[in-house]
């Protein structure tokens, strides 16, 4: 991960060179390890970030509650009002 | 392959606001579940208790291979536990297995790629601090409120890693052949509801339903991502096989493999129920004539639930 100067988090251009803003590192909780997570970590880390983006390039495709409508959550517990599969039943 | 289902009375008759509409359609979901399972594992096991027994076995007459009528030593949890069977049916597994849900219906074999790995799952799943069904926190904070509460290293190993980004796994099935690894992560599970300080600590909060949801289903992740990271853990080295790569995989495209789970409160979705009566009452004619019986002669199990049908 090599810094640059947008977010790695939500993508906005920051004035210094960054990997995290220090608005997402306080929102997201890592405000007080990121700087000392050891390299593996560090890599670990910014994987399951970029899955995580991943997953909310597709949000609220198939989150047909409007309880859920908002949430970055993607899962079918959440989503469990609707069936997986009920056209086979 | 060992196919194995569990069930624990209690939740089922006495939870107000089950999740089900009534006993029959529990029980009509079971029956296919078990008659589509049955065509492609061999043994069918059932773990239950004594009430399930006269239920599912003398009542609607279920043909299991083996049965386990020991789960009513769980009868003095709170119902809102309500999946402590399945954790004391995946720890005494030994041999390979899968585990379904009675609201999971196989319509044809499962791809090899399942059968053959260590562990599978129906599909991983990820959530914020924004979930309304992952409640990390209200459990973390339960526990962090009294002394000598107890958390398994992997789970805060994940929290501390992953903060607010978490995986989970949905286990509409479950199972595999490293039993050994199923039964470290129930046994944990177990654990985290038994620990003395923790039961003090929990028995106050109200979301038990979902925390042990949210136990059962995120725990064998987060065990499964910290031992893959330590190199002397027996588990570095395993894998785990998702019949879907996600949730919304699952929803897009479930004709690549025949599969559905009547997951949570579409359970109440009336044209889902009214389509599984119909299809136990032409295809299995001889079930649903005991169903039918056996509700007319004991009454429903289920209560009245607060749920409407579209909540």
């Amino acid at each position: 991960m090599s810094s640059t100067n947008v977010c790695f988090v939500c993508d906005t251009l920051q004035e210094d060179e960054v990997e995290v803003c220090q608005c997402c590192k306080a929102r997201i909780g890592i405000q007080k390890w990121l700087d000392n997570l050891s390299v593996r970590d560090r890599s670990i880390y910014f994987n399951r970030l970029i899955e995580a983006k991943e997953r909310w390039a597709k949000l609220g495709r198939y989150d047909q509650s409007p309880k859920n409508s908002n949430s970055p959550a993607i899962s079918a517990s959440s989503n469990n009002s609707v069936a997986i599969g009920g056209e086979f039943l | 392959m060992r196919a194995v289902w569990s069930h624990w009375t209690k939740p089922l008759k006495d939870q107000p606001g089950s999740v089900w509409m009534s006993t029959k359609h529990y029980l009509f979901a079971f029956v296919l579940s078990f008659e589509n399972a049955r065509r492609y594992f061999s043994p069918t096991c059932l773990y239950t208790d004594q009430e399930g027994f006269r239920m599912l076995i003398e009542g609607v007459g279920l043909p299991f291979d083996f049965l386990s009528v020991d789960l009513d030593i769980l009868n003095d949890y709170c119902l809102y536990w309500w999946n402590m069977g399945k954790f004391y049916a995946y720890s005494a597994q030994t041999e390979p297995f899968i585990h379904l849900d009675n609201d999971v219906f196989l319509w044809e074999p499962l791809p090899e790629r399942i059968l053959s790995s260590p562990v599978f799952a129906q599909n991983p799943e990820h959530f914020t601090e924004l979930s309304d069904y992952y409640l990390p926190v209200v459990l973390e904070t339960a526990i962090a409120g009294i002394s000598d509460g107890w958390l398994p290293e992997e789970w805060i190993w994940s929290r501390e890693i992953f903060g607010n980004f978490q995986r989970s796994i949905n286990t509409g099935i479950y199972g595999g052949y490293r039993t050994d690894f199923i039964k470290y992560c129930s046994d944990l599970a177990l654990k985290v509801i038994n620990h003395p300080s923790n039961a003090k600590a929990l028995a106050p909060v109200d979301d038990k339903a979902k925390l042990t949801g949210m136990i059962e289903m995120y725990l064998p992740n987060v065990c499964y991502e910290y031992h893959k990271e330590k190199e002397d853990s027996p588990f570095r080295d395993l894998e785990i096989e998702y019949l879907f790569s996600s949730a919304e995989d699952a929803y897009k495209n479930p004709q690549q493999v025949k599969y559905t789970h009547i997951l949570g409160r579409a359970k109440r979705d009336q044209d889902i129920v009214k389509r599984l009566e119909s299809r136990v009452a032409a295809e299995y004619p001889s079930y649903y004539k005991k169903i039918i019986e056996y509700v007319n002669d004991f009454g429903e199990l289920c209560q009245v639930s607060p749920w409407s049908s579209k909540s």
